[in-house]
């Protein structure tokens, strides 16, 4: 294992596990919010750590693709094979950019969520929201 | 096999219609045309869909294995597959009945319009992906996405309770939805795999499972507890089922008990080597059963009782699955069947009930026979049904279960499954008496409805029932043989 990897996954660990902390012992309900999204970001430097491979190329890159690119151009590209033994694994990456999309949309609707509790609370204590849920119905 | 180009479809078209629906919310007319003329597509596919799997990225791979993960294996399906069989077609065909069902009770409100009727179709879309996708990543999407649409399902009641059980539903939801792709990073560091069935052979060739891949097992078991509604989240799923519409309740109970089965066959398929992970589904379902059926009879709400029924048989489905046997699993897959349709006829009248008293507190209720007669009766033969009494189609599955439970040298599950039958019927036929045959009433029924709808649905619902119990072989052998060729 690379130190790049050992310096991410342990920096993972601290950030899911501050982001349990905060969902689990946090009374304020914006805190819970940032801790649940601190987790998904722990989760995806834990992929990022997975996909690195040290020196090895990126597949993304694509420079070589502009407007004026000539067939000359491409006469370096390394072989299939060649280029699959150096690239960088990128399907974690490709979990990645997922998880950054859904992560975005479920954050929102706990944001917005967390707004419509406050106009109605005008409070962000989640103990003093939730202990009225008997009396709701 | 087939390469069918009509799978993705199953997908695609609901989330077509989702947009269309969105895009047009407020303009109730054009709403109700793209969502009848949608309801008509999403029931057809699955039946005229020939059996076989699509790869989004071409072609079958039979060379040898990406240098990553240093096995060899044939036939890697590269990239995203679908797969869809005779028990995917069950599956399917029964989610399209039923969220039809709901579509076409939403768009009867005036209230609720394009945006309501969207978020149907969305997590229509992505239950379909789960019960198809045969890769762990469609698998981790689309259990996001349905935790949200599930999540904006239940805050279209714009109730403060449905708000407080929708933010919890998306912490839990957001630690859950993190634990899977944890466990999922986890696999990917050790064999470098997502599909299912190239880590299902990886996992046989490489042997005993290594301390990372038992910690991605364990993740993974940790997600599937909350998507399928089971201990501990069991109190999280029936606050979003007792706060959403009952109709929308009916169709996220069955979505939670496919997304069980789904999911426990996919753990099961590709750690099957791994017999601690039966005995901890088992464990957790032995759990949901007791907790779920003992607060189903503590409630005094029809919504709330329903709620804590529905957990409490998922309870059973999982048990069915955990035992571990085909013959277990197939049951517990016959009885996710047969009880998603039963509770759905139980939230539809619920669902009446509201619409008509305003209210599903049991002890403001009464004299509803004189009211509704028809669902009365319906209700009726809807408890029996889910208690497992013949010739209904719970009976089938839950015969099977007790059987299968004996047979695995668990006599004692079998009583397990009697007694929670006897208590989902005291539960039930208590609110049935507390509605339909208790003198006096504090809520008058509201003239102006009709309900002619929730009639015509739950009618066909009980006759389903009705048939499946009558002819069981029907559902019940696909499932068998499916369970069988998998190898789980």
């Amino acid at each position: 294992m690379e130190p790049f990897q050992v310096g991410a996954f342990l920096t993972a660990g601290i950030l899911v596990i501050t982001g349990l902390w905060a969902v689990i012992m946090m009374d304020n309900m914006l805190k819970k919010v940032i801790g649940a999204n601190l987790i998904g970001d722990g989760v995806n430097l834990v992929l990022i750590g997975i996909g690195y491979r040290p020196g090895g190329l990126v597949p993304e890159v694509t420079h070589h693709f502009h407007a004026t690119a000539v067939p000359s151009s491409f006469s370096h590209f390394l072989a299939f094979n060649e280029f699959a033994n150096q690239a960088s694994y990128s399907l974690p990456f490709a979990l990645v950019l997922t998880n950054i999309v859904i992560g975005a949309s479920t954050l929102s609707v706990m944001l917005a969520l967390s707004v419509v509790l406050y106009h109605k609370y005008h409070t962000l204590s989640v103990q003093k929201i939730f202990e009225g849920m008997e009396e709701d119905d | 096999m087939f390469n069918s180009t009509l799978i993705p479809l199953m997908v695609v078209f609901p989330l077509i219609a989702a947009v269309l629906v969105n895009f047009m919310h407020q303009k109730d007319r054009s709403v109700k045309i793209i969502a009848i003329v949608s309801s008509i597509v999403v029931i057809l596919v699955p039946l005229m869909t020939l059996y076989g799997v699509h790869l989004f990225s071409g072609h079958i791979r039979t060379e040898s294995f990406p240098e990553i993960s240093k096995l060899l294996i044939p036939d890697v399906y590269m990239g995203i597959v679908y797969s869809y069989g005779a028990l995917q077609k069950i599956l399917l065909a029964l989610l399209t009945v039923v969220t039809v069902f709901v579509v076409m009770l939403s768009i009867n409100r005036k209230l609720i319009s394009g945006v309501y009727v969207a978020m149907i179709f969305i997590s229509l879309a992505s239950v379909s992906a789960i019960i198809l996708a045969d890769d762990f990543f469609n698998f981790f999407v689309f259990t996001e996405v349905l935790t949200v649409a599930q999540a904006a399902l239940v805050i279209a009641v714009k109730e403060t309770k449905s708000h407080k059980a929708a933010f919890k539903y998306m912490i839990f939801g957001n630690i859950s939805g993190g634990s899977i792709l944890l466990g999922i990073a986890l696999l990917i560091g050790v064999y470098g795999l997502l599909n299912m069935t190239d880590l299902s052979n990886a996992i046989k060739a490489g042997g005993a499972l290594q301390p990372v891949a038992l910690t991605a097992v364990a993740l993974i078991t940790v997600g599937w507890l909350y998507e399928s509604g089971l201990f501990p989240f069991h109190i999280v799923k029936s606050n979003m089922y007792e706060n959403a519409l009952p109709e929308t309740a009916a169709l996220l109970q069955l979505q939670s008990k496919f997304v069980l089965v789904a999911m426990s066959i996919a753990l099961l398929r590709i750690f099957s080597g791994y017999p601690l992970l039966k005995s901890v589904m088992l464990g957790f379902a032995i759990f949901t059963v007791v907790i779920g059926s003992v607060m189903g009879l503590q409630q005094t709400d029809l919504r709330k009782l329903l709620s804590f029924v529905a957990v409490g048989q998922a309870g059973l489905v999982a048990m069915g699955i955990g035992l571990g046997t085909p013959f277990s699993i197939s049951a517990g897959v016959f009885h996710a069947i047969n009880d998603v349709l039963s509770m759905a006829i139980l939230f539809f009248v619920a669902g009446f009930i509201l619409e008509s008293y305003k209210t599903t507190k049991l002890d403001q209720l009464g004299e509803g026979l004189q009211k509704a007669p028809l669902v009365g009766l319906i209700m009726l033969l809807a408890t029996l049904a889910i208690s497992g009494v013949p010739p209904f189609n719970s009976y089938q599955s839950e015969f099977r279960l007790i059987q299968s439970a004996v047979q695995a040298g668990y006599p004692e599950l079998g009583i397990l499954v009697i007694l929670l039958s006897v208590a989902t019927f005291v539960a039930i036929i208590k609110a049935f008496y507390m509605i339909f045959m208790k003198p006096g009433t504090n809520t008058q029924a509201d003239p102006k409805v009709r309900g002619t709808m929730h009639k015509t649905i739950i009618v066909i619902l009980i006759v389903m029932c009705l048939f499946i119990g009558l002819f069981p072989n029907i559902i019940y052998d696909p499932i068998y043989n499916v369970i069988v060729a998998l190898g789980v």
